[in-house]
């Protein structure tokens, strides 16, 4: 709600609760004392009587009715509710209704933007280098042959004859597509096998493969991390993990470059944040995320120092 | 402006097929100007059913999950030149008596879970959940306790039915590991054994290209063995092989348009390019029963969501109208651009989009089509082209068609076509060009090979042999069902096949019955559908033969006996046992 409604909601409220008082006043003393009804008997009756009378009048009147406080306050009340009742009423917001003539034509003068907006023939991302044959050490681009610097074949597994052999084989044995996702018969024992084999490789308890690594990152952020709890991550984090970030919905915090003194300065905001709102920081799951090696710097992060965080109530992925 | 209907009204003698509730059949569906010529006939026979109750549209729902439904969408004259051929679509309504009894079964279920919670925090019984380590016992929990309840205490009892391993090619028959439980599905053992020759009534299989002999094996193969199993790149570096490009054209011959360009991963196809086509300023129009990877990309783009009610051409007409003439939200600016997102085939549903009427709502207010064709690319249509040429339509008019190569042609990775601009504009913006790895070599040459199948390049019929064998096997499937007196969702031309199940024991005991009689089928509970509509769902492909629907259909009717699942009231040849009969309905004049 913007400043102004509330003010004029307020000043609404200013107005009215004076007047309710007073109603509440005067029924009260109605029912107690019916002093209006007194009141006008007794001018009524003065009228009749005679006039040696009027001298005492004003101090009759005064006495029973209320202090001069409390009628100079129910004048000014009175004032205000006729003021009140005579000033214009102004809408918060304008509803207005459309015909559908108007209708009509708004949708005819609409026209949206174009779909994609137009790329120039020489972008460069437009052609693609092609390649035929094999990529391995070496690789023939467009035609031409040239020594393999791009690829990420670390291991040279690219074109491991071994590699090929079983490939083949498991080929001949299940065809090329799973033709489901994992609930659906789309599980093969192969799948189980090499989820076995990476866990121990990486001497974890169980392991989980997924068909694009793009997709790894994007959604196993999001299957821990939730919308509030907190994420804190090096800056030069890779496009994967920049969409399962988005996809989360979490609080991001990010930290410079392979800077352990930063992430202990962040790590140590947090704390103190905590401390001052304890039941919030109860359910708040807190998450650091780096890599291994950075695609985009291509340095390593300095793992053993990071360790030593999960010491003090935070969780590392 | 949309075409004028040749207004021939539907003669008496398909009253038989109008539902109760006096709601006409075309009400739904049908567009604000063409439902001006029915309307004074709506009302006459309106006044002659009085009192059945309000009308709601064919497919809405309310919040528990109760369809107050029409038997049967009966619209082939009506329409005239919007639709070539009848479009039937059946939602019949849950029973009220098996609805109730659902609801006692979750709710003594949910009971009984509380109990053995408390008996498991209070270690009377013992605990196999997942636990946090020692020395991170005072960390706030991965998992808050109860947003688990559902999959500790209702889906873990039931766990055996999902992600059964696979032996063999999964073709119309498949080997499957043997397993056991010994403590109620926490944890699985492998015996060793294989159960041989299971019907494969759940892979994705439509036109049976998952085989491991053939020609579409053997390219496969050779192509392995020359370029390698992987590319270990992207496609604006190094990784663009000369078959990506060879494929991107044949995909753009076979659909019918300018060009193609193809991704790793079908999920990802979505999820990656939704963000790249829209952002902050645009609307994007989806049905309510998209899949995750639509709703996760349109989310991600950062555009405003707005849903329309399943199929429901008067929802997205309503929705389309209010968001041109308003404009964005609160500062009433003009949309920048608007996207109306539908899936060819909905697979939890069986339902196929109303594409005629899309197009031609498209047309008239200057929106944007998507049209995922994930299950319906191969499956529909004379040619195998999918949902644009089961209605027989211009391909140019659907301005993004996308699609996954999982499901029909037995490879895996996805698809998005349209014009040259458009693909242009994605090759050097999309997030997967960029940043993921291109796809690998024998995935490649098996799309290549099963696709000219289809199209009959290779010089054989298999592929058009296919699509009819297909087509009879769909049609024999679910008229066999129907007539058993299961209830089935969807379109009558849609080889998927959701049968309801309902009740939370009937989902595993369909599963494991059916398992113990050799036939492999996939059951699908909350949340993939709501809580109370539970269903088995039926893949049919062309592998399949008559013989082997034939077994496949005892089994059903057997299992469906012993189970009770044989609710519909509307069986075409009615039979003595009807369960949960009068009393209870009104009768229908069928």
């Amino acid at each position: 709600m913007t400043v102004s409604k509330l003010l004029k909601i307020v000043s609404k409220c200013f107005f009215y609760i004076p007047l309710l008082i007073w109603v509440c006043f005067v029924v009260n003393k109605i029912c107690q004392e019916n002093i209006y009804i007194k009141m006008i008997s007794f001018w009524l009756l003065h009228c009749l009587e005679s006039r040696k009378d009027r001298l005492d009048f004003p101090r009759h009147s005064f006495s029973i009715l209320a202090p001069a406080y409390h009628l100079i306050l129910e004048g000014i009340l009175i004032l205000w509710i006729i003021r009140l009742l005579f000033s214009k009423t102004y809408k918060l917001h304008e509803t207005y209704k459309l015909t559908e003539r108007e209708k009509e034509d708004l949708i005819e003068e609409w026209q949206p933007d174009l779909l994609v907006p137009l790329i120039s023939k020489d972008h460069p991302s437009l052609k693609y280098n092609i390649v035929s044959g094999p990529p391995s050490h070496k690789i023939i681009v467009n035609g031409k042959e040239c020594i393999n610097f791009a690829s990420f074949n670390f291991l040279g597994l690219l074109d491991n004859e071994r590699v090929k052999e079983k490939a083949l084989m498991s080929l001949k044995k299940y065809g090329v597509g799973t033709c489901g996702p994992r609930g659906f018969y789309g599980t093969f024992d192969v799948h189980l096998e090499l989820e076995n084999r990476l866990a121990k490789f990486m001497k974890t308890e169980e392991a989980i493969i997924y068909s694009y690594g793009f997709a790894t990152m994007a959604s196993a952020i999001p299957a821990y991390s939730k919308r509030g709890d907190m994420i804190f991550v090096d800056e030069a984090a890779c496009f994967s993990i920049q969409k399962g970030l988005q996809a989360s919905r979490s609080f991001i915090k990010y930290f410079k470059h392979n800077d352990m003194e930063d992430l202990e300065r962040l790590l140590k905001e947090q704390e103190l944040e905590d401390q001052k709102n304890p039941r919030k920081a109860r359910v708040t799951r807190k998450f650091i995320v780096v890599e291994g090696m950075y695609i985009n710097t291509a340095d390593i992060c300095p793992l053993p120092e990071l360790v030593k965080f999960t010491s003090n109530t935070f969780q590392v992925i | 402006m949309t075409e004028s209907p040749a207004s021939k009204p539907a003669s008496n003698g398909e009253g038989c097929l109008h539902a109760r509730n006096g709601l006409k059949p075309e009400r739904n569906g049908f567009l604000k100007s063409l439902q001006q010529q029915s309307r004074h006939r709506d009302r006459d026979e309106e006044e002659v059913r009085p009192g059945m109750g309000r009308r709601r549209t064919a497919e809405s729902c309310c919040c528990c999950g109760l369809k107050i439904q029409l038997v049967r969408l009966h619209a082939a004259p009506h329409h005239g030149d919007l639709y070539n051929r009848p479009f039937l679509e059946s939602f019949e309504e849950t029973p009220m008596l098996v609805a109730v009894l659902t609801y006692m079964g979750y709710g003594i279920l949910t009971v009984f879970g509380y109990l053995r919670d408390f008996l498991r925090h209070w270690k009377i019984e013992r605990c196999h959940i997942a636990r946090e380590k020692e020395e991170q016992k005072d960390f706030v929990p991965l998992y808050q306790d109860f947003e688990n309840f559902y999959t500790r205490n209702l889906y873990m009892r039931i766990r055996d039915n999902w992600n059964r391993p696979v032996c063999s090619v999964p073709g119309a028959k498949m080997d499957l590991v043997d397993r056991v439980s010994h403590d109620y599905n926490w944890t699985f053992e492998y015996t060793g054994r294989t159960v041989k020759a299971v019907i494969n009534l759940g892979s994705y299989n439509y036109l049976g290209f998952a085989e491991n002999t053939g020609r579409c094996a053997d390219a496969a193969a050779e192509v392995s063995m020359a370029y390698g199993v992987g590319v270990a790149s992207t496609r604006q570096e190094i990784g663009n092989l000369d078959i990506h490009e060879e494929m991107e054209d044949l995909l753009a011959r076979f659909l019918g348009v300018e060009s193609a360009m193809a991704f790793g991963m079908g999920f990802a196809t979505n999820s990656m390019n939704i963000p790249a086509l829209t952002g902050k300023g645009c609307l994007i129009l989806s049905d309510e029963l998209n899949h995750a990877s639509l709703v996760l990309g349109a989310r991600l783009s950062g555009s405003t969501i707005r849903v329309f009610k399943h199929n429901n051409m008067q929802s997205l007409e309503k929705l389309l109208r209010e968001a041109i003439v308003h404009g964005q939200p609160r500062t009433h600016r003009p949309w920048k651009k608007i996207l109306i997102m539908v899936e060819g085939i909905y697979s939890m549903e069986g339902s196929i989009v109303r594409l005629p009427e899309v197009i031609a709502l498209k047309r008239r207010y200057r929106a944007y089509l998507y049209l995922d064709e994930a299950h319906s690319i191969g499956a529909l249509g004379p040619r195998g082209r999918g949902v644009v040429d089961h209605f027989g339509l211009d391909p140019r008019d659907v301005d993004v068609m996308m699609g996954t190569f999982t499901k029909s042609f037995g490879a895996a990775g996805g698809y998005i076509a349209g014009k040259r601009e458009l693909i242009d504009y994605l090759r050097c913006h999309s997030h997967s060009a960029v940043y993921a790895t291109s796809m690998s070599p024998p995935v490649v040459e098996q799309i290549i090979t099963s696709m000219k199948c289809i199209m009959g390049e290779d010089g054989t019929t298999i592929g058009s042999d296919r699509i009819r064998q297909l087509a009879e096997n769909t049609c024999y499937f679910r008229r066999r069902l129907r007539e058993m007196g299961f209830i089935i969702y969807g379109n009558d031309d849609s080889p998927v096949v959701p049968m309801m199940l309902y009740m939370p024991a009937k989902i595993g005991a369909f599963g494991r019955e059916m398992l113990s009689r050799n036939i492999g089928v996939v059951v699908v509970g909350f949340p993939a559908t709501p809580i109370i509509e539970s269903r088995a769902r039926f893949c049919i492909s062309a592998a399949h033969s008559r013989e082997l629907l034939d077994q496949a259909l005892s089994a059903i009717s057997e299992v469906g006996d012993l189970l009770q699942l044989k609710y519909s009231r509307h069986r075409i040849q009615p039979s003595g046992a009807r369960p949960f009969d009068d009393g209870v309905y009104e009768d229908i004049d069928d």
